[in-house]
């Protein structure tokens, strides 16, 4: 099967390797490293499934792009668009960086053929398990097998009409949760998981969240602990609904707090159980003079003053001592198309570093003097990720509507770039016209004898919506770490130079007309909750 | 939920701090001239309600612009990128009744032969070498408002919280509310022909809400209350700012100014507040109409006697 990670997969996808692609809810034409190459690469699939709540630069790379229209001419890609609903049209849950895991009801209906992203699945894995029946081939014996009984039979609290063919979350939820597979119970966190088949769980991290009676702690809203910013009763953050990870390390040894006013958790010597604000990520019954037997297991390994309990001997590790290719210590090296030289090791950057070898995806060489300055890319707040949903929202194209260069006044005044001008910005594999932010905020350093700017750009721009830009990561290079498989977007050389109108108009595109029935007043809907401009629609329809 | 900054234990000793007294004028002192032409009497107040603006936690999100705009279902002005930091609403205006501004105040050039800290001392003592400010821009409210003082139609009033409200369906349009602004707040929209500024989410007031920016707020930086409250608040928090390596920190329209009343939209500023693009020190245009009122006064009298001639 070999390495099926995402980088990789376009780049097999490019060669013609792959036959098609299904997309949920991604946008790999705007975000991917070398967007250029993944943009080529949907061109070459077979057929393309998107499955987006707008019609994104993926589901249009095979007519809209505008960096490539020879490649458009030969494009065969079938492309199938799913709309898809909002997360208020359906139910689900949504879970954040704070491990904190939240479910929503479906609140409203969704217009004409959105279905949700469940229901699409859903409706598609039924389809594979007809074609595996009728197919009797051996390699379709996993879908044969593939239990997929999801149909929704429950009501809608909100008392909206059901969706024919709707999937039931909460069953999906359970499954996700782990249950006994004798008695259908639900597990209540990965210690309950056995590896003989007795218990089912799709995902051990986040086992625990539906309680012993059935309840899904998802859904819990009763908040509001007055004496603690902690509220363990508002839904529930994985594992076992710790709010803090290793709050055992708010309590010493003993179990005595190291601060009164930071404690979390504590050991109760008298009732012989802990106790605090948070719950800790072991049983509360483990005393902190515990120390495991040789030979046990699981929980019972780590010792009552193990905190870590992630790690096999429960131990803070300085560095990582087994799993991983790289190691075992950090230590700094340069970006692969760094300008600078490695000042702390011979070697420059990180060994074992995966760059994809194809003539599409050219990579500077480190200190090259044709691409002497550093660039990053980052997210402006007024849009949100690709800017595929919030580049159709005018109040949000007006906040943030054009897609900028920021640059150092040295760099501006050395390459002689007015404020607001048109900037070139060149790298090995693409060449994007911008407009120039001239701002103090960016340095031009010394390094090594020789003025080392940073320009930086924002990655949520692309070819529609209300407002349309070149796609910055046209410019990133695609290349790995070698054990996250992160693509360095975030660190690549470009050359700045003083840009053209002309050139930046060659690549203008038009915005995204909606049709008619979009400027209409939605029905049955709140004055305040009307899509911008909407409610003068109304009060037109009024008069 | 979220969690409140401004701990007032934190501050060292607030008794310390000498404030003049806070003398609140009567809600809706009008000059006693003018006080003639409004259309209806003052409404009873209820209770004399503030902003407070604390632009030392603004994040400059636009939260705040959004939930107006999206509250009061205003269309967008124009979409044009402006190359000024990050502010592309430009001023406040018909349709921009909240505009976030972006002054980045940095050395305009990279001091990149300033040797660097060498000791740990030095390295704790330096301060940031710039910083980006941010200010939630709106009507000032003001406690004794110009533009009320100046509204020929009475289509600007005091309403029973404080806050002047436009009746924009009165208004005809003639300015003179956008010349008396000292804050450059109101502006007659080209397409309805009315005056419009922030309205004080007054029907949001009424129904026992908070305007729709504070409740958008995510850091808190826009806080709505009794004013008495606010004011503790602002200066609990200045005190705070004021003891722990903030000497630039003030307040800005909480007290009365020199030739100007008190706001009730008020800010914390890090600043002073030209950087800001607010007048130092705002003035009350009636002040300097003395003249204005002779002239018209002589001009009747002139007209008068030219009248009383032909008979």
């Amino acid at each position: 099967m070999g390495d099926e990670s995402f980088t990789i997969t376009i780049d097999r996808a490019a060669h013609g390797e792959v036959d098609g692609l299904l997309v949920f809810g991604q946008n790999i034409a705007v975000t991917n490293p070398n967007t250029g190459l993944s943009r080529e690469a949907i061109r070459k699939l077979e057929w393309l499934v998107v499955c987006d709540l707008f019609e994104t630069e993926t589901a249009s790379a095979w007519y809209a792009d505008p960096t490539a229209p020879d490649s458009i001419k030969d494009c065969q890609t079938e492309v199938f668009l799913l709309p898809s609903a909002t997360s208020l049209e359906c139910d689900g849950s949504v879970t954040n960086t704070e491990r904190l895991m939240q479910w929503h009801e479906r609140a409203k209906k969704s217009p004409g053929n959105c279905r949700s992203a469940g229901w699409w699945i859903y409706q598609l894995g039924k389809k594979f398990k007809e074609f595996a029946a009728a197919s009797g081939l051996e390699r379709d014996a996993g879908l044969r097998a593939l239990t997929w009984d999801y149909d929704l039979v429950s009501q809608n609290e909100a008392g909206l009409p059901p969706v024919a063919g709707d999937v039931d979350m909460d069953k999906v939820a359970l499954e996700m949760n782990g249950f006994h597979v004798a008695t259908g119970k639900p597990c209540s966190g990965s210690a309950n998981l056995a590896d003989d088949g007795s218990t089912a769980c799709g995902c051990r991290l986040l086992s625990g969240f539906i309680a012993d009676n059935g309840e899904n702690r998802m859904k819990n809203l009763q908040g509001g602990v007055v004496e603690h910013a902690l509220d363990p009763r508002y839904r529930y953050a994985w594992p076992m609904n710790s709010r803090i990870l290793y709050n055992r390390c708010s309590a010493d040894p003993e179990g005595r707090p190291w601060s009164e006013k930071k404690k979390l958790v504590w050991w109760d010597g008298i009732e012989e159980i802990w106790k605090g604000f948070d719950i800790p990520q072991f049983d509360r019954k483990k005393s902190p003079d515990y120390r495991p037997q040789p030979g046990a297991t699981g929980d019972a390994a780590l010792g009552g003053a193990d905190p870590f309990t992630v790690h096999s001997d429960g131990k803070a590790w300085i560095f990582v001592p087994y799993g991983l290719n790289d190691g075992p210590f950090p230590v700094h090296y340069e970006p692969v198309e760094s300008p600078c030289k490695n000042l702390l090791f011979s070697r420059q950057h990180t060994p074992g570093v995966i760059i994809i070898e194809d003539p599409k995806n050219p990579i500077a060489p480190s200190g090259s003097a044709e691409y002497p300055t550093a660039m990053t890319t980052y997210h402006m707040v007024e849009h949100w990720l690709s800017g595929s949903m919030t580049r159709h929202i005018p109040w949000l194209c007006a906040l943030q509507p054009e897609s900028f260069l920021e640059i150092s006044p040295e760099m501006a005044k050395a390459c002689g770039i007015a404020p607001g001008a048109w900037v070139s910005v060149k790298s090995a594999r693409a060449n994007l016209q911008m407009r120039a932010l001239v701002t103090p905020r960016l340095r031009t350093g010394k390094i090594m004898d020789r003025n080392i700017g940073i320009v930086g750009s924002f990655v949520n721009s692309g070819y529609k919506g209300v407002v349309c830009d070149p796609v910055t990561n046209d410019l990133s290079p695609a290349l790995m770490s070698p054990e996250g498989l992160i693509p360095a977007s975030k660190g690549f050389a470009v050359h700045i130079s003083a840009g053209s109108a002309a050139r930046a108009e060659k690549f203008r595109c038009k915005a995204v007309k909606y049709p008619e029935a979009m400027q209409k007043a939605v029905p049955a809907t709140p004055w305040a909750a009307q899509p911008e401009g909407r409610s003068y629609a109304r009060e037109e329809e009024n008069q | 939920m979220k969690c409140n900054s401004h701990d007032p234990k934190n501050i060292f000793d607030l008794q310390n701090r000498e404030y003049p007294e806070d003398n609140p004028e009567p809600n809706g002192k009008m000059d006693p001239l003018y006080a003639l032409f409004e259309r209806y009497p003052a409404r009873e107040a209820v209770q004399e309600m503030a902003f407070f603006t604390d632009t030392s936690i603004c994040i400059g999100c636009k939260s705040c612009e959004v939930a107006c705009k999206q509250w009061n279902q205003l269309p967008v002005q124009e979409i044009r990128w402006s190359g000024n930091s990050y502010d592309n609403t430009y001023n406040l205006s018909a349709l921009n009744w909240r505009h976030v501004k972006f002054v980045e105040r940095f050395p305009a050039q990279n001091e990149i032969d300033k040797p660097g800290p060498r000791t740990v001392l030095e390295i704790l003592a330096e301060r940031p070498e710039g910083r980006w400010l941010f200010l939630s821009d709106q009507c000032k409210h003001c406690r004794q408002a110009p533009c009320h003082e100046a509204c020929p139609t009475g289509a600007i009033m005091r309403n029973e919280y404080g806050g002047i409200y436009y009746q924009t369906d009165i208004c005809m349009g003639c300015n003179m509310c956008v010349a008396a602004c000292p804050f450059g707040v109101p502006e007659v929209s080209p397409k309805s022909g009315h005056s419009m500024k922030c309205m004080h989410c007054y029907d949001r007031l009424r129904d026992g809400l908070t305007p729709a920016c504070q409740l958008a707020c995510p850091t808190g930086a826009i806080d709505f209350g009794p004013r008495e409250e606010m004011l503790a608040k602002a200066r609990a928090r200045l005190a705070w700012l004021l003891d722990n390596g903030h000497p630039e920190a003030r307040l800005y329209g909480a007290t009365e100014f020199e030739a100007y009343s008190g706001l009730n939209s008020f800010y914390l500023l890090m600043d002073s507040p030209d950087v800001y693009g607010l007048p130092n020190e705002p003035v009350r245009p009636l002040v300097h109409m003395a003249g204005d009122y002779l002239r018209g006064i002589a001009v009747l009298v002139l007209c008068g006697c030219a009248i009383a001639a032909c008979f």
